[in-house]
């Protein structure tokens, strides 16, 4: 007896992995860097995410709605998750709520959907929110709070003091902003340089660990955790970072072997600032990265590069997010020029 | 089916003799594929035979091929790039397909596409990449002949344009030719006399 089936194109085989899987497992990697910055920072980093997802995700349905598209696929592929999380790795970790969810609106609607949504973006969307909040704000945007250590003269907030300054901006009785926070130690080593104190000099203030700056060594080693189990999950491949650390750290050894107490050394450059979070998380964002090998390799020389040359001689004291997109700005033309030679073809 | 094996048999043996003699159909069979489950095709029925190129016949149950639909946007992550034999840019030419760049096809390679359908399973979006390239292959097949055909098109035009021209001219001459033989007082006298002499000529004739 003949029996009928149904019909399909080949290939038969499912694929083997989805969109939310790769964007859930960014942010498993992400978990540990987050407890540890929790532990030294305080909640804010939390609240910042709680804050920058919710704002985030009204947004992507608010505009999926005004442009006609279903919001059940979008809204569940998880990567307002993770811009959430990254804008929130990206801001200091005591702002005003107000912060957060004006960076998650810009990312999400100018950076993300007036492209056309997921996929489509040219610049990277965590990345225009950071920058849109540090070009417009740069109070807000620079108070640093001093890491957790015994030995550090600081004021700490309670779980509830964060939460009372991020949604009504009072601090407790007594208390004012400039006593909580500090310079970080990027901005420490740009300013002593620039008053002509040597790297050794400033490198041994109190904030100074035994490469960057106190606390910030641990976050950044719990990423770099994140990121190596990303490259073993093959969520991300090897070029960027290595292209990204390499264009760092080449000009950084250069100049701190051609004058030690001019230039930063490249331990401080490796463990200070998003240089980490950048060539694991950011630079690797697949949307606004380039696509091909040796396109990879340039794109993460060139973030490297930019970045070391913002830090040293430009006007703030970290480049990754103005490097990440002045480089994606270039993936177009690296794209086109790096295609593979095609088998059989000259 | 029940007891897959490896069997030699006949060239035109009907699939569901295969398949009864392979123990019959699992419950769960829902699609009959005709060779491999990367490049066979997906079989309507089982009353049909054995080919000389028939290599493997595959009865699947849901969980094995594809039937989820929801299909994400393309996210750039160039999986299908590092799956593709003949090192093409899936994620590129998805795009053009969409577009229908007829020009960036020739760049992308599209014709070096093999449809083996490996991009397909890389692709964390789902998006049906193969089917996408070979209903590009064919749009580019139709171009291509649009293309030809308007190229002889315009070749044929040229043509005859040009031959009109040329006869243009041609008449062009003739009319300078006859216009200075009537201007030309000798020539002019030397024509009225021959047309008398043939009007003459005529009447002779006539009379005689």
């Amino acid at each position: 007896m003949t029996k009928h089936f149904s019909t399909a194109p080949s290939p038969h085989t499912p694929s083997t992995t989805s969109v939310p899987a790769v964007m859930r497992r960014v942010l498993y990697a992400l978990v540990p860097a987050a407890v540890c910055y929790a532990w030294f920072f305080g909640f804010g980093l939390l609240l910042n995410f709680v804050i920058a997802l919710v704002t985030a995700l009204f947004a992507e349905a608010a505009v999926l709605k005004l442009r006609g598209r279903g919001t059940r696929l979008a809204l569940h592929d998880g990567s307002a998750l993770v811009t959430a999380a990254l804008l929130a790795f990206a801001l200091p970790p005591l702002v005003p709520g107000w912060v957060p969810a004006l960076g998650a609106l810009v990312a999400i609607v100018l950076a993300k959907q007036l492209y056309g949504g997921l996929g489509k973006n040219l610049f990277n969307p965590a990345m225009v929110g950071y920058v849109f909040l540090l070009i417009s704000f740069p109070v807000e945007m620079t108070q640093y709070l001093p890491p957790r250590m015994g030995d550090l003269d600081y004021q700490r907030l309670g779980f509830l003091a964060t939460l009372d300054y991020t949604f009504t901006g009072h601090l407790p009785a007594g208390i004012g902003v400039d006593a909580l926070t500090r310079a970080t130690p990027l901005d420490l080593v740009k300013e002593g340089l620039r008053s002509a104190r040597t790297f050794a000099e400033i490198s041994s203030g109190s904030l100074f660990g035994d490469f960057g700056g106190r606390g910030w060594e641990w976050v950044n080693n719990f990423i770099a955790l994140g990121g190596l189990y990303l490259l073993y999950t093959n969520t991300i491949r090897w070029q960027i970072p290595v292209a990204l650390l390499a264009g760092l750290l080449a000009p950084a050894t250069a100049f701190y072997l051609f004058d030690t107490s001019q230039y930063a050394g490249p331990g401080f450059h490796l463990f200070s600032g998003a240089t980490l979070l950048g060539a694991f998380f950011i630079a690797t964002d697949p949307v606004s990265a380039a696509a091909t090998d040796r396109g990879r390799l340039i794109y993460g020389a060139g973030i490297g590069i930019i970045t070391y040359m913002i830090r040293t001689w430009g006007g703030y004291p970290d480049g990754i997010a103005f490097a990440v997109l002045l480089m994606n700005g270039a993936v177009p033309l690296i794209d086109r020029y790096t295609r593979p030679r095609i088998y059989g073809h000259a | 089916m029940r007891k897959p094996q490896n069997i030699e048999t006949p060239i035109g043996t009907p699939i569901s003799e295969l398949i009864a003699f392979c123990g019959g159909y699992t419950e769960d069979a829902m699609r009959l594929i005709g060779g491999g489950s990367m490049m066979g095709y997906a079989l309507p029925h089982d009353d049909l035979p054995i080919g000389k190129a028939s290599n493997c016949v595959i009865a699947a149950a849901a969980i094995e091929v594809r039937t989820d639909a929801s299909e994400w946007p393309c996210i750039r992550c160039g999986d299908c790039a590092d799956a593709c034999p003949p090192r093409l840019q899936p994620q590129e030419l998805l795009v053009a397909a969409h577009a229908q760049d007829f020009v960036a096809f020739d760049a992308l390679g599209l014709d070096d596409c093999i449809e083996c359908g490996c991009c397909d399973v890389a692709c964390p979006s789902h998006i049906p990449l193969t089917q996408t390239f070979r209903e590009a292959k064919h749009a580019l097949a139709v171009y291509r002949r649009r293309q030809a055909l308007s190229a002889d098109a315009e070749a044929r035009f040229a043509r005859r344009e040009q031959r009109l021209e040329t006869e243009r001219q041609r008449d062009r001459d003739l009319q300078g030719e006859l216009q200075r033989s009537v201007d030309d007082p000798a020539s002019r006298s030397k024509a009225i006399q021959a047309a008398l002499d043939r009007v003459k000529q005529n009447r002779g004739h006539g009379r005689a």
